[in-house]
């Protein structure tokens, strides 16, 4: 199985989640019901984090094809482009579903200007991943392409994408890649400083300290991985020719979709934070917690062996 | 720009950014709990 296999595993899931995930969270507002609200919201974050390797194997797959007779470079680029503004924008859902998590737990209810907010980042980003969807299935299916002659026989100056537009700022401008590097940093530092605290905590450390107390650290590491995410799409649409040969980079990927479904215990299920200072949590939320540990220290792992094990930079 | 002004400038504006977020972030939910609880 390559990234190409990957892809087509993957590639329709964003859009048929975000059916999902956005037509149970319409039924929630109509129904007035904070556990569909939830379960919603907890669908839009998951399929927004699913995103990531949907959006990345998909320069795997452009490699395998775009040698192949009757395959248009400008279709692939267009399709390239359009799933990275998808990809924004369902990354920018995610982040407000798992906010609005976060507030129904501090709060016991979800504001109102962000369940707006929700709604129209999730209708607004169903429609940019089904025009992304519709111009990927072009690339190989003629019979749905509506400018068949004139898309395949686009000039050369007329080929670059968005995508590639972007990814040519990223390494043609000097001060971009060490910027992004340093934020990555930045953002990775955030997110394992709270989240090891949390673990910690759960593991039995620093048992004086509420569960609550910690919980209003949690968007401090969310932002961190908000940050990582943004740099680390910039890294990879930058050159990723670089990323897509690289075992490395697989693992830590599946490593990051594993660490997110984890966190997603954390934020939804209500045990851990029901717990005052001095009471211990669970077995099941102590290995939950503990494999936290291992997963984020995994992906710190395969990051820095991108060089090394990958032939990467 | 020059390299290493370009990449501090960025940095430092970024990092304000991401810690005003979270402040603005923090207070306005600390606020918002204060008057739920009456």
């Amino acid at each position: 199985m390559d990234l190409a296999h990957i892809h087509l595993l993957l590639n329709h899931f964003p859009t048929i989640g975000f059916i999902i995930g956005g037509g149970l969270y319409l039924l929630s507002l109509v129904a007035n019901s904070d556990d569909l609200k939830r379960a919603s919201l907890v669908i839009l974050l998951g399929i927004a984090l699913l995103a990531i390797p949907t959006y990345m194997s998909g320069n795997g797959a452009q490699d395998a094809i775009k040698s192949m007779p009757g395959v248009s470079k400008s279709l692939i680029e267009a399709h390239e482009g359009a799933a990275l503004v998808a990809l924004g924008f369902m990354e920018v859902t995610g982040a407000f579903a798992w906010l609005a998590l976060w507030q129904f737990r501090r709060l016991t209810r979800i504001p109102n200007w962000n369940l707006a907010v929700i709604l129209v980042l999730t209708l607004l980003s169903l429609g940019l991943m089904t025009r992304a969807s519709n111009m990927g299935g072009e690339i190989r299916h003629a019979e749905i392409r509506a400018t068949q002659g004139a898309a395949t026989q686009a000039p050369a100056a007329q080929a670059d994408g968005l995508a590639r537009r972007v990814g040519s700022f990223i390494t043609d401008t000097r001060w971009v890649w060490p910027t992004c590097e340093t934020l990555h940093f930045i953002g990775l530092s955030l997110l394992l400083g709270v989240v090891f605290l949390v673990d910690l905590r759960v593991l039995g450390v620093v048992r004086g300290v509420s569960f609550a107390s910690l919980h209003r650290l949690l968007p401090l590491a969310a932002i961190g991985f908000g940050v990582n995410v943004i740099t680390g799409i910039l890294f990879f649409v930058g050159i990723p020719g670089q990323y897509i040969h690289n075992q490395s980079f697989y693992w830590k990927l599946a490593l990051v979709m594993l660490a997110g479904l984890n966190a997603v215990y954390f934020t939804f299920l209500d045990e851990p934070w029901s717990l005052g200072p001095k009471e211990d949590a669970s077995l099941r939320t102590k290995i939950a917690a503990a494999s936290a540990m291992v997963l984020w220290i995994g992906v710190l792992y395969c990051g820095s062996m991108l060089p090394f094990l990958g032939n990467s930079f | 720009m020059t390299l290493v002004v370009g990449t501090i400038i960025v940095v430092i504006g970024a990092t304000v950014l991401i810690g005003l977020a979270a402040y603005v972030l923090d207070r306005s939910t600390a606020r918002q709990e204060r008057k739920d609880n009456g």
